[in-house]
């Protein structure tokens, strides 16, 4: 589709416009984690006069932040996978089964989200401790799973419902069963809305807090935003630690999500079969 | 709600006529195993803990339960307390104000970015996984820069505008009374933005190049084009991600502890700073309970009303 | 032709992984294998770098020497309530803490120490100035253990003041407003930088109120009585309002939270601050040019008199503990005269135990000298308010606080304010009678 050059101006006009947005507050994070102490409680500078890594290095041969990431990235993508899969599932079954209830289940889904996690997250641990999965990476994804799974599977009920029925009747009439149509035909489709969904899981995974705070322990199973948190040290924000704590953290997540949008193009490719 | 009998109807393989009755196993019955089946990981996990704690939420809004100590069933009074504290009706007020302008902002800004990253332009990879950036770090980190970004002695928007000659004096953005609400919705909004794009651009993707040429050649202009094809085709999407996330927003709790406490005065401060004061600070695990449960009729309405809308969206497109 | 059979099985394929999944997610742990040391979990405070690091150490050492397992979490302050809330409810308490111990005791949680008390009082010589009154009972009993003092200093730019002419130490409020507002260099140096916001280092106020004569209940701490001190809260107002409309306090105070008055301090933007000595002891670490030129004076009165709330850091023992004796060992130990003169060269905790008093780290410097004041010219914290459920609640409200902000941030008139004050006290108070 050729674009005009006035679409084009206001397309690329536009972009710069986010791009400086998003890029402002990002922009002064870095700046913080590279000034010397010095510089950042004495005089304001725009830019850092001597840049230095040492509040990289103090953070991780000091703080083993290196642990917490590795921690927050295992949890994180456990909790995508089992999400993923039983979303998948529980969405096919709820839009192209019939069964008693499954309308309401469609809705009472939702209902979960309705409660602050400052009332929920008692209960939760409670259960977590009971099941004696304290301070343990499999008690956070459990109690991980209960707010990932009810958004992607109606994110995913929605998208399969956009999908025609036809195409699965089609590959059924082929020999597939209903089950066999789901895996060749609609998943390949709905490539998009399962990268969406496992990139909502996994940030929402990696940036919880109150339900890690509770449940973990130490550093053999802190997450990430619990780790930061402990560099405000009582009344004081160690900010050069911080921010080159937040920084180390979003890199391996920036990396991921890269990845993932050009996944989503070649999901799309792979299965563009369509009328 | 939101059905068109999506069912599939599966055509009767030959050989189950041929191999005789199978009458227990009936085609229906197998569909209705199946479905369960399918469901039932995720129904087992929601049961479980979601269920059981919502339960017991409510059961403590009605007990005078403290940490560790047993509680009592006590009626109405925790509602009574909770109703008549000073700041209920501020947090009313200011959980909807914050909700519905937050939520639209980030409709609007997310709808826009999803657009101008789903055309061609060049480095799209990259823009895309930059741009969603906001949303990928803690939000602990996003509004403690946004903070110190705000500071009228220390911070980066004031030393700029004072530089540039906007100002003459530093504002406290999040301290004075009319721009403390607009400024944590601002940076709300720059860290949840990017969840509404990705989502946007996500169905934006499913929809065939075709319509939009089709749509070229019949002389339609960008905005018809978006209005007739893009929006319509997105309708389900939109529905889901303004559904939830309106709730998600009425129940933030990060953006307004981060950045202002809940102030100046009660300014910004929303009911889920209540919950964590109560429950939390004060140990009075009823009183946060009635809080949250109060608000329940808030969430549900918004729930209806907006699956309403969509239900009336979906009949008439 | 034969998919009908595989169909089946796919379908049981899918059943048996869906529920596999369900189940690797619930699945038997094998319980911890019962070792033959004791295991004890134990929740650290973390506020400051070096006293956190000092108390671990010893925590590690102490296990390794009495052959006990020790789990050791730090908890940030601000972050502990809610940690013990949830461990609480689940059965799964640690069994040594050090943060809570007055809302834990409270709560009837902790396990009884009065015999820790006595060893100690007994071993050291006596308790220093406050201390025996937040452990002491009613009934005689102790359930925490205290390992310091601690509180507010008036941290001030002596530089400054004696550039503006003043030499010495403000021993009034009106005279810190007097100070202030000629010490101060705006717009680059503010005269005081003190919250006036929801966050409790803005109870300093409150402070300030009770030293021109107000107070909240009465003596038994039950009845709100602060309506009758009326005339008292107004002269107390109308020295607020002197404050505020000098223009001495800087902008964005009705949002500040704990950590600016530091920041505000140590970079150089205030005269005078309120705060523990941790400003002090980060200015050491970091910013050394600011510390010679930094003073370290008593809290002035007011016109009723003095006063300096005292509060404390403490140690205690959660009472669902299997192992109560060794924890008891533990609180006993962690007292130990030369364990403690390291660690509170390090700390920002004044003494106390009279043992303690010889130390030569209080008098090295300058801030370590203003905590044996502190210890011994202040007052139990909410004095003279009884330190009960009911004060500690509307403390943490900062009820005073949002008073002063009603006026200047809302712009009530003083009834109106003062009412819906008196108001949240009356609910407050009334739940606890």
């Amino acid at each position: 589709m050729r674009d005009t050059l006035r679409v084009k101006v206001v397309t690329y006009g536009l972009l710069a416009v986010f791009v400086i947005m998003v890029a402002v507050p990002l922009f002064w994070m870095v700046t913080t984690a590279i000034k010397t102490n010095k510089e950042l409680y004495e005089d304001f500078s725009y830019f850092p006069q001597r840049p230095t890594l040492e509040n990289f290095v103090r953070v991780i041969v000091r703080e083993k932040l290196l642990t917490n990431i590795r921690n927050s990235f295992s949890v994180a993508m456990i909790t995508t996978l089992i999400t993923v899969i039983v979303s998948s599932l529980a969405a096919y079954s709820i839009v192209r089964y019939r069964y008693p209830g499954r309308e309401w289940i469609g809705r009472i889904i939702l209902f979960k989200y309705l409660l602050p996690s400052a009332m929920l997250f008692v209960p939760l641990y409670v259960i977590v401790t009971a099941l004696g999965l304290g301070n343990t990476q499999q008690g956070l994804i459990l109690t991980y799973l209960t707010f990932t799974i009810p958004f992607c599977t109606w994110m995913l009920m929605g998208y399969f419902r956009g999908m025609p029925v036809e195409l699965e009747e089609q590959a059924m009439v082929d020999g597939c069963t209903k089950i066999g149509a789901m895996l060749r035909v609609l998943l390949p489709l709905s490539a998009p809305g399962l990268v969406a969904s496992a990139i909502f899981s996994f940030t929402l995974a990696w940036n919880e807090f109150l339900l890690a705070l509770v449940i973990t322990m130490d550093q053999s199973t802190m997450t990430v935003p619990i780790k930061l948190s402990m560099m405000v040290v009582g009344d004081q924000y160690i900010w050069g630690q911080l921010m080159a704590g937040a920084v180390l953290a979003s890199i391996p997540v920036g990396i991921l999500y890269f990845i993932g949008q050009r996944f989503v193009v070649q999901g799309l490719a792979a299965g563009a079969v369509k009328s | 709600m939101l059905t068109r009998n999506h069912s599939i109807a599966v055509p009767r393989p030959l050989e189950t006529a041929v191999a005789g009755k199978r009458t227990f196993w009936s085609r229906r019955r197998r569909e209705v195993l199946g479905g369960i089946v399918l469901l039932s990981p995720a129904l087992l996990i929601l049961t479980g803990l979601v269920i059981y704690p919502f339960v017991y939420a409510i059961w403590l809004s009605f007990s005078d339960q403290m940490v560790g100590v047993a509680g009592h069933f006590v009626g109405l009074k925790n509602f009574r307390y909770v109703i008549t504290w000073p700041q209920f009706t501020a947090a009313l007020y200011n959980t909807g104000v914050f909700t519905i302008v937050a939520v639209m902002c980030k409709f609007v800004l997310g709808m826009a970015v999803a657009l101008v990253l789903n055309q061609q332009i060049r480095g799209r990879n990259f823009f895309r996984a930059f741009l969603l950036l906001p949303w990928v770090m803690p939000a602990f980190v996003v509004y403690l820069v946004w903070r110190w970004m705000y500071d009228p002695l220390q911070g980066l928007l004031n030393y700029a505008m004072l530089d540039l000659g906007l100002i003459q004096q530093p504002i406290a953005f999040l301290s004075t009374k009319e721009t403390a609400m607009p400024s944590v919705i601002i940076a709300h909004v720059w860290r949840s933005f990017p969840f509404y794009a990705m989502s946007f651009l996500a169905g934006m993707q499913t929809i065939p190049l075709e319509l939009y040429e089709a749509a070229q050649v019949d002389g339609a202009s960008r905005w018809q084009q978006f209005r007739y094809i893009t929006l319509p085709s997105l309708y389900h999407i939109i529905g889901v991600v303004v559904l939830l996330t309106t709730i998600w927003t009425a129940n933030a709790f990060e953006p307004i502890y981060l950045l202002t406490g809940g102030g100046p005065s009660d300014a910004t401060t929303v009911y889920t700073m209540l919950v964590y004061v109560m429950g939390m600070v004060n140990l009075r695990l009823g009183e946060a309970a009635a809080v949250s449960v109060l608000f329940l009729p808030l969430l549900i309405g918004l729930v209806l009303v907006v699956t309403g809308l969509l239900q009336r969206r979906n009949d008439t497109a | 032709m034969l998919r009908q059979s595989s169909g089946m099985t796919r379908r049981q394929f899918i059943a048996t992984s869906a529920l596999t999944s369900g189940a690797a997610a619930l699945g038997a742990f094998v319980a911890p294998a019962l070792g033959q040391q004791p295991k004890l979990v134990y929740w650290a405070y973390q506020f400051l770098r070096s006293s956190d690091e000092a108390r671990v150490n010893f925590a590690q050492e102490w296990a390794a020497k009495n052959k006990v397992e020790m789990q050791i979490t730090l908890v940030p302050w601000k972050e502990f309530m809610t940690k013990i809330t949830a461990a609480i409810q689940a059965q799964a308490t640690p069994d040594i803490v050090e943060s809570g111990g007055v809302e834990l005791r409270a709560l009837g949680q902790l396990l009884d120490v009065t015999d820790v008390y006595e060893k100690l009082e007994k071993e050291h010589g006596g308790w220093l100035g406050a201390a025996p009154l937040y452990m002491r009972e009613p009934d005689g009993h102790v359930h925490h253990i205290l390992y310091g003092l601690a509180g507010a200093l008036v941290i001030a730019r002596k530089d400054l003041l004696a550039q503006a002419g003043f030499q010495k130490p403000p021993e009034t409020w009106e005279e810190v407003l007097v100070q202030a507002k000629k010490a101060q260099q705006l717009p680059r140096v503010y005269g005081i930088g003190q919250p006036v916001s929801n966050q409790t280092d803005s109870n300093i106020w409150e402070v300030v109120m009770r030293s021109y004569g107000a107070r909240m209940a009465d003596e038994q701490g039950k009845k709100v009585v602060l309506g009758d001190y009326k005339r008292e809260v107004w002269t107390f107002l109308d020295y607020f309002m002197e404050v505020w409309n000098a223009g001495v306090l800087p902008p964005g105070v009705t949002t500040w939270d704990n950590t600016m008055n530091n920041s505000t301090y140590q970079s150089g933007k205030a005269v005078f601050v309120w705060n523990a000595i941790t400003i002090s002891l980060w200015l050491q670490e970091n910013n050394p040019d600011l510390l010679p030129k930094t003073a370290h004076y008593a809290f002035p009165a007011g016109p009723k008199g003095r006063v300096w709330d005292v509060n404390y850091a403490s140690r205690s023992i959660l009472k669902y503990t299997k192992h109560p004796d060794i924890c008891k060992q533990f609180l006993l130990d962690s007292m130990d005269t030369k364990k403690m003169e390291k660690e509170l060269s390090v700390s920002q905790w004044a003494p106390v135990l009279k043992s303690y008093l010889p130390f030569e780290v209080w008098n090295r410097t300058d801030y370590m000298q203003g905590l044996i004041e502190l210890a011994t010219k202040g007052n139990p914290e909410g004095y003279p308010d009884v330190f009960n459920d009911a004060w500690r609640e509307q403390n943490t409200h900062t009820t005073i606080s949002r008073l002063l902000q009603r006026l200047v941030v809302d712009k009530w008139d003083r009834d109106k304010a003062f009412a819906e004050t008196l108001e949240v006290l009356n609910k407050i108070y009334g739940k606890y009678t």
